[in-house]
């Protein structure tokens, strides 16, 4: 083991589940993630017809499931992959459905089974590609694909793979337009959610090399997350080397680690 | 009685003999010396050559201690290619690493070297393939683990097991205090080897003890002073004191003229 190498491995295995849950339940909801919903509640088909919005049904099975509860991930992918047999084109199903594959995904490569992690890594991406496709002017879609692409990108790197590359540079775009969407209301929303939103962009930038624009969101922290605990990690960056890659660790997350 | 003695004597001596060839069979073969040579002056090109023929080796032999010695020069591989910030000959040897080290513990699974070995690979893998931790995490410190409770002696199961901690946020499961614990267990261990006080060197030089950071590059250096790794950690050691003696210089006359002006 070596420095550098070390140094690269600061978030190795938080990476998505804190991006993930992070950024996306506070960007999109802009307010505080809602307690996932407890084992024993009756799983909400019920929840969706009286019209609640499909990621507060979900999110709270997928993070526990995430953090390696089986049980309540295999029981929202269940529901997920009812309402796929039913409409193949749910944007929302799909996407959370693809990052679901991606846990399973990192199940099987602990276990050792890389052939099967390969093959649920594969799908899960592509999921998650199409929901985007389907949907591409739904705010909440893109979030999800987008933390999650930044999360993995966070959590290892490989400069010369051009298919994920263009994820990455996708997954940026993505989340400039969330930023374009919300910033008549920037203001107005959390300081977990303007800080997320920010630091996501510096580090997928920087991880790409594209060192001035991470620093101009950086800079961008310091205006828009004034006296909150982002500007002053975002002032450590700035001070520092000018084309290191930004590690961020999402900050409140609101994921337990058992519950 | 004596006689019986004397071969119980005996007997013990040789399986302690025969104990000693195994654990020892990767530090004390020419080749193996070769390599940590190799690695110390992180010389590519010679420990890619010595890769290739235990490569070769294992390939017809497909002996435990082979695959073994395989993964144990990818390792160091890796650390030769870090020093030249080759990112490619890194990847290739941590993957060509992992698969002899999952040959190891297939033909071996009570080996404690070989769990270590491929614990620490999957680690080397991590950030070089896009979403690393995701893939290899969880998989290696399981592997770590795995490789400490076969053989809580391991001194270098401890080390990468002790990175892991350090560099894993805490709300999973990682932790400063537990990467320092298990440094001090493998000084413990093995208190005339290098790696451990290499990385409390690099920890504590994080911490802003610098002192201390130096007295521990120090110890590495005394063992063995030719490691290129511990001498870019020393390096960065001192150049960091340096700064901050700069740092604390009190201002010259002029210098506190032109302020006052």
């Amino acid at each position: 083991m070596n420095t550098t190498h070390a140094r690269r491995v600061r978030l190795l295995k938080c990476l998505l589940v804190l991006v993930l849950a992070g950024s996306h339940a506070a960007l999109y909801h802009a307010r505080a993630f809602l307690a996932p919903a407890p084992a024993d509640t009756q799983y909400p088909a019920a929840q969706q017809e009286q019209g609640e919005r499909f990621d507060e049904i979900v999110r709270g099975d997928f993070f526990a499931g995430m953090m390696g509860d089986d049980a309540r991930l295999d029981r929202v992918m269940k529901f997920c992959e009812d309402i796929l047999a039913k409409n193949p084109k749910h944007a929302e199903a799909l996407v959370w459905h693809g990052g679901g594959l991606l846990t399973r995904a990192s199940r099987a490569y602990a276990r050792g089974d890389s052939a099967l992690g390969d093959r649920l890594w594969e799908r899960g991406l592509k999921e998650m590609d199409e929901a985007v496709a389907i949907a591409p002017r739904h705010m909440g879609i893109k979030i999800g694909r987008s933390a999650t692409l930044i999360g993995l990108a966070q959590s290892g790197w490989d400069a010369s793979d051009a298919r994920n590359k263009a994820l990455l540079e996708s997954a940026l775009a993505d989340y400039e337009t969330v930023y374009r969407w919300r910033r008549p209301v920037f203001s107005t929303l959390s300081a977990h959610s303007r800080g997320e939103l920010l630091f996501g962009l510096a580090s997928g930038w920087s991880i790409l090399g594209e060192h001035r624009k991470a620093r101009a969101y950086l800079r961008l922290v310091l205006e828009k997350c004034k006296d909150t605990p982002y500007e002053s990690e975002a002032r450590k960056w700035l001070k520092g080397e000018p084309t290191a890659v930004v590690q961020h660790d999402c900050r409140g997350c609101h994921v337990g680690r058992s519950r | 009685m004596k006689r019986w003695l004397l071969l119980v004597v005996a007997l013990l001596a040789g399986a302690v003999t025969v104990q000693a060839q195994t654990i020892g069979a990767l530090d004390d073969s020419l080749e193996v010396v070769a390599a940590r040579k190799s690695r110390d002056r992180a010389e590519v090109a010679q420990l890619q050559k010595l890769v290739e023929n235990v490569r070769r080796e294992a390939e017809e032999t497909k002996r435990f201690e082979a695959y073994l010695r395989l993964a144990l020069f990818n390792v160091w591989l890796c650390e030769a290619a870090e020093a030249h910030q080759n990112k490619e000959v890194f990847k290739q040897a941590a993957e060509s690493g992992v698969a002899a080290a999952e040959k190891a513990v297939e033909l071996n699974p009570q080996s404690s070297e070989a769990h270590q070995l491929l614990g620490d690979l999957l680690n080397q893998l991590i950030p070089h393939v896009f979403g690393g931790g995701m893939r290899y995490g969880k998989r290696s410190t399981d592997e770590l683990d795995k490789a400490i409770e076969l053989n809580p002696k391991n001194a270098d199961a401890y080390v990468s097991r002790a990175i892991s901690y350090y560099y894993t946020p805490e709300s999973f499961g990682g932790s400063k205090e537990k990467a320092f614990e298990l440094l001090k267990k493998a000084v413990e261990i093995a208190p005339h080897t290098d790696s451990p006080h290499i990385w409390l060197a690099m920890f504590n030089l994080e911490a802003g003890r610098t002192q201390e950071a130096l007295r521990e590059i120090n110890l590495a250096r005394r063992a063995n002073p030719e490691r290129s790794f511990t001498n870019f950690v020393y390096s960065h050691i001192t150049s960091s004191m340096k700064k901050a003696k700069r740092g604390r210089k009190p201002a010259s006359r002029k210098t506190a003229a032109r302020k006052a002006a």
